[in-house]
């Protein structure tokens, strides 16, 4: 479980502070797919990066399992919104390097790379290097290589903003699949309100986070599994508006 | 790809035209018309006369400074890329070497040969000494700089998937940097021959620098120029075999694949 308790983060340019979020209370259960929407910018990923360890709340606690997180940890895995796989390691081994580094016997890292490689849809492409595969399939290698290591815990920062339309529902259909098939813990962050939608089993709408931030919580009551033809569902249609207007109350 | 060639073709035969003119231009003013004196500009008949009698003492020569250069060059590169990365790796490093690095880095290294000699004399190792401090200058920098360029992100990650720092330095900032200390090496590849012609300038008693020397007291052009069109093939295939290299290591980028033909 995640406990953000009355956490606030600011930082100084020059001499102005900037407030990103303010006294933030909430908690994420073990085994929830959870998901932030908020408008592009204005720091929604620092509350993912503080999570993550990258950077740490100005003040109050952020707990994982009851522990104050104090640094990086594999446990907490990060999916970052740029491109993060390394492109001189061909795809093989850009999905062994975290069981590397953390002393796995080559035995092992073969049997988890190749399951993983399976479980995304990357066969055959093993010893491709990263410049020769589109957007879409290195977002798939990210993915695998974060799952190989078997964290607690995805950190999801807008992994799809950049890819189009049609791969970004390929890989949603495939998250879900994955996600119902290991139940691990996800915190996503996206600004594509049907995404969150589609994937999570809460949502909270983040506004007005750059004067403090404020938080409302919606439970998602779509059933699993879930494929991509509850987009065209009434229900999804109209608790997409519902949101929608959530949103334009705040811009009014 | 036949496009390419075929404009390769084309280059090749440009080249071809203008260095056949040079050479009918070199005999017609050194042989037939005699305008030029052997002392300034020798003619063809001249140089391959000079080839053959420093013929015999050529072999040591070349040997010698091509040891005194290589080995420079090596150890100049080893120890510049690994000052480079101690000073990204460690704060406290940076802290004490980095001042003094800044401020010795731009003495030029050939004003330090005569001090070189004082201190160590005339023998192999402070030339080879004299090259390395060359080159780690120019490589340490670049090594740095190429760091303080990497995107945060790769780090991250790296970390993220529990790589240790050590470890990071080893699989992510090692492979990154090097496409961008290509050039780098290169230039202090360049560096490296030149600091061996002055150093054996100076008074080593060995190599083809020491030779060439001896030509200029004997007045003997053509002599001095046998060795300088020696010198320069050996930097041409040092440089070839850089960008062998190059090719193998930098594969993974998209530097083959960048070409400007078809903007205006």
């Amino acid at each position: 479980m995640i406990v953000f308790d009355n956490v606030s983060f600011s930082y100084k340019t020059g001499k102005k502070e900037f407030q990103v979020y303010k006294d933030i209370s909430f908690n994420i259960k073990d085994n929830e797919f959870f998901c932030i929407i908020g408008p592009s910018g204005c720091g929604k990923t620092t509350l993912l990066k503080n999570v993550a360890g990258f950077e740490h709340p100005t003040k109050g606690n952020i707990y994982f399992d009851d522990t104050i997180i104090t640094g990086i940890d594999y446990k907490r895995a990060m999916v970052f919104q740029e491109d993060a796989v390394f492109p001189w390691m061909d795809v093989y081994t850009n999905i062994e390097y975290g069981l590397k580094m953390r002393g796995i016997n080559e035995k092992e890292r073969k049997k988890t790379a190749e399951y993983f490689i399976n479980l995304v849809g990357l066969q055959g492409f093993e010893r491709t290097f990263p410049k020769e595969l589109s957007g879409g399939m290195k977002k798939r290698v990210d993915l695998a290589r974060v799952l190989a290591n078997d964290p607690s815990v995805l950190l999801m920062d807008e992994p799809f903003g950049a890819l189009d339309a049609m791969t970004k529902e390929i890989l949603q259909e495939k998250l879900v699949e994955i996600w119902e098939h290991t139940r691990k813990t996800i915190f996503f962050i996206t600004h594509d309100i049907e995404e969150a939608l589609f994937l999570g089993d809460r949502i909270a709408i983040m506004q007005k986070i750059c004067n403090g931030g404020e938080f409302k919580f919606f439970d998602i009551p779509f059933e699993r599994p879930r494929n991509i033809y509850l987009k065209e569902t009434e229900d999804f249609q109209k608790m997409r508006r519902m949101l929608v207007e959530e949103f334009k109350k705040y811009d009014a | 790809m036949k496009l390419k060639s075929k404009k390769l073709n084309k280059g090749i035969y440009k080249t071809i035209v203008v260095a056949t003119f040079i050479v009918i231009v070199w005999i017609l003013l050194t042989m037939v018309f005699k305008l030029v004196a052997a002392i300034f500009i020798p003619s063809p008949v001249d140089l391959a006369n000079s080839f053959v009698k420093l013929a015999p003492g050529l072999p040591s020569s070349i040997l010698a400074s091509i040891f005194i250069t290589m080995s420079g060059f090596g150890i100049g590169i080893a120890a510049g890329v690994f000052i480079g990365m101690m000073m990204a790796y460690s704060k406290g490093f940076m802290q004490t070497i980095g001042p003094f690095m800044e401020v010795t880095r731009p003495v030029p290294v050939f004003a330090l040969i005569p001090l070189f000699m004082l201190w160590f004399g005339l023998g192999l190792w402070p030339q080879i000494l004299l090259i390395a401090l060359g080159v780690s200058a120019i490589l340490g920098v670049q090594t740095y700089e190429a760091i303080r360029n990497m995107p945060i992100v790769y780090i991250r990650a790296a970390f993220n998937l529990g790589a240790s720092k050590q470890a990071i330095f080893r699989t992510v900032v090692m492979p990154y940097i090097f496409p961008h200390l290509v050039g780098a090496i290169r230039v202090a590849a360049a560096t490296s021959w030149g600091l061996d012609v002055a150093a054996e300038f100076m008074g080593v008693q060995v190599g083809l620098g020491y030779t060439m020397i001896v030509q200029q007291m004997y007045l003997n052009t053509s002599g001095i120029i046998v060795i300088i069109l020696i010198y320069s093939a050996m930097a041409i295939v040092l440089d070839q075999v850089i960008r062998k290299i190059e090719k193998r290591v930098t594969h993974w980028t998209d530097r083959e694949a960048l070409s400007f033909d078809g903007l205006n």
